[in-house]
């Protein structure tokens, strides 16, 4: 396991890819603080999270399959393109489009599965397919530091490793499920300490540290992609928010802001001003844009609703055509 | 033809029909299957299409659904449907439910192959087990949306009704009677495919219908010839599919005949053949002229050895059934 704390170049990106991947950061960063000012009491916070998803959303291609969680989900999704700020708003108010769904035309994108760790199997599979396809494509599926400690998730990494399957399984650590801190939830110092049991190789990385996510994703996906196996890679943040907005923290009510170690678009805008790669007022610009984009979203969306549905019990035929592909079958006792 | 042999021969043409049709269990490829049931398969269709798997069925069920969403047909081999308990998540939460979580336009043609039970007649290889190798565990997936589950109790229903199920482009879950994989049984047609969701009249009579799945089709069968002899006559309906029902079939028999007994072997609480009576008593109450029985297994874990009959039903619970029905 190679241990990757620090990154110390701008991960060999041009100033066009800086700034196209700042304005994703900042994008997945604005769109969070607005929905929580629309004070969406479902909502389960992205903040911290941004990095990981523009940073591997930057290093797959859209024949990739991702299965992203709702952390970076959004992120993810707005970095490999097809997904913007005003879906994300559209989706709070009606349920559509989803970040983490197969859009019409858009990259690659596996469902997820409410159940963490129980969707993990079938990312596999997906992987497993693509190498019996004799395909290059590569699966990455997410999950928290919670459910990896899901069975599911050991037998699916055994199958992976076993059959050399081009799968990174990418663990967002941020310390926290729900009320369980890390360190009670398992003995391993590292998530990433998993890995060699399966003979996989493995990382942990800063995941507010948005060139190192993208540098150990690059090689992670590269890793995959060669046929050599699926990768492991934890990636390490604090979770900022509790778990949902509607569910007490047990540490005490969310920060408005946390040291900039922990802050991924904090640390990125930093790192471009030091570089001279965008001015504040650059980056204020940005800001803006995204600014006026989620206002228009939200005027355009507010008030809708998911459409509104006939509220009558499902009869036996609506409740087939919701759960079988194949015809109903009219029964004439039943029709009697 | 032997009823796994029949199941050989069904996954066999339709993987020769459709090379994306795969094989995935414990010790499918060289080994052949635990009973036999692939035996051959992997000299024919190579490690990529018959694939062996670690002791992992979380795993490698869910690997199937994986695999399915990305065009393959997988065919899951459980090598005892007790283990099945093992991934049972993968098939109640990912695989019955992908269609509906994906606004109904996703598919999932997976056949999930469970051997169930336990040696109801003498024949076959396994003879009392133990509870951990002898459940019959359809129930737990006829309650679960999004699934298909059938139960071919012959090899003629089996050759037709497994090609069905791998032809489906829906989850199915194949009960097959690991007690009578030896059995041999006419088969007229091996070319029939046989739609999932219809049932038969395997016997026809007129004073009783005794509604059975499984291995209880042959037994009743053999109850109806006893009790012909005292004048009798049993019906015997064999549903076939338990999900989706065959009803009609099912009613038509209990309208004629006024009576009916539904049996299965397994445990009494809660089992399949008690919603097929629920079904019963909804639909037909005016036509019958006593209650509905029921005939099942014990609700006990099932004891290893000869004493499993303790606990699984045979010919004397089905005769008794049938002697109390007519007698009402």
């Amino acid at each position: 396991m190679t241990d990757k704390t620090s990154s110390a170049d701008l991960g060999g990106l041009t100033s066009d890819q800086l700034r196209q991947m700042h304005r994703h950061l900042a994008a997945a960063r604005l769109a969070e603080l607005r929905v929580l000012e629309l004070g969406f009491i479902d909502h389960h916070s992205q903040m911290g999270h941004e990095a990981i998803g523009v940073g591997i959303g930057s290093v797959v291609n859209s024949t990739d399959m991702v299965q992203p969680t709702h952390r970076s989900g959004v992120a993810l999704s707005m970095t490999r393109g097809g997904y913007t700020a005003r879906d994300f708003i559209a989706f709070k108010h009606t349920g559509q489009p989803s970040a983490r769904h197969q859009q019409p035309g858009g990259p690659r994108t596996l469902f997820p599965i409410a159940l963490i760790g129980s969707g993990i199997p079938m990312a596999t599979g997906v992987a497993f397919a693509d190498k019996l396809k004799g395909s290059d494509a590569v699966t990455v599926t997410f999950f928290g530091d919670g459910g990896a400690n899901e069975g599911a998730i050991h037998e699916a990494m055994n199958i992976a490793s076993a059959n050399k399957l081009p799968i990174v399984f990418v663990v967002e650590n941020n310390g926290w499920a729900i009320s369980m801190p890390f360190e009670k939830s398992t003995g391993a110092k590292s998530l990433a300490d998993r890995g060699p049991g399966y003979g996989m190789p493995s990382a942990s990385v800063d995941g507010a540290d948005l060139i190192a996510v993208r540098n150990a994703a690059s090689e992670a996906v590269a890793h995959a992609r060669s046929g050599n196996g699926p990768y492991l890679l934890e990636l390490r943040i604090t979770r900022w928010r509790s778990h949902a907005e509607v569910i007490p923290d047990v540490r005490g009510p969310a920060p408005e802001s946390i040291d900039i170690s922990g802050d991924s678009v904090a640390r990125f805008e930093q790192l471009l001003l030091n570089e001279g790669v965008m001015t504040a007022e650059e980056l204020q610009s940005v800001r803006d844009e995204i600014t006026a984009e989620l206002d228009a979203a939200v005027t355009e969306f507010s008030g809708r609703t998911a459409p509104s549905l006939d509220s009558a019990f499902y009869t036996r035929e609506q409740a087939w055509q919701i759960a079988y592909s194949t015809p109903y079958t009219p029964m004439n006792w039943l029709e009697k | 033809m032997r009823y796994i042999d029949a199941i050989r021969y069904a996954m066999q043409a339709e993987m020769r029909d459709d090379e994306k049709v795969l094989l995935i269990g414990l010790d499918v490829a060289e080994q052949g299957g635990l009973y036999g049931a692939s035996a051959g398969l992997v000299d024919e269709f190579g490690h990529d299409r018959v694939i062996d798997m670690p002791i992992s069925e979380a795993g490698y069920v869910g690997v199937g659904a994986g695999l399915a969403l990305e065009g393959f047909r997988p065919i899951l081999e459980l090598q005892m449907a007790d283990f099945v308990s093992v991934g049972f998540d993968q098939i109640t939460t990912v695989i019955a439910k992908a269609r509906a979580l994906n606004g109904s336009k996703l598919n999932m043609p997976v056949v999930i192959r469970l051997p169930y039970g336990a040696n109801m007649s003498g024949k076959g290889y396994m003879n009392g087990a133990g509870p951990l190798h002898s459940q019959s565990v359809e129930a737990w997936f006829t309650h679960t949306a999004g699934l298909k589950v059938i139960m071919p109790s012959n090899s003629a229903d089996m050759v037709g009704m497994m090609r069905s199920a791998i032809r489906d482009n829906d989850p199915v879950v194949v009960m097959e009677q690991k007690g009578m994989y030896g059995e041999d049984f006419e088969v007229d047609d091996l070319e029939a495919l046989i739609p999932i969701g219809k049932g038969k009249v395997v016997r026809e009579g007129s004073d009783v219908s005794v509604i059975a799945t499984g291995a209880l089709v042959e037994i009743a069968v053999s109850a109806a010839e006893e009790l012909a002899a005292e004048g009798i006559s049993v019906e015997v309906i064999d549903p076939r599919t338990l999900v989706p029902l065959d009803v009609d079939t099912i009613c038509d028999s209990v309208a004629k005949t006024g009576r009916a007994i539904v049996a299965q072997e397994a445990a009494l609480t809660g089992g399949f053949t008690s919603e097929i009576s629920a079904t019963i008593a909804e639909l037909c109450f005016d036509h019958l002229k006593a209650p509905v029985a029921r005939v099942a297994g014990a609700d006990a874990p099932i004891p290893a050895g000869p004493a499993a009959v303790k606990a699984i039903p045979g010919l004397i619970q089905v005769v008794d059934a049938i002697r109390k029905t007519v007698a009402h």
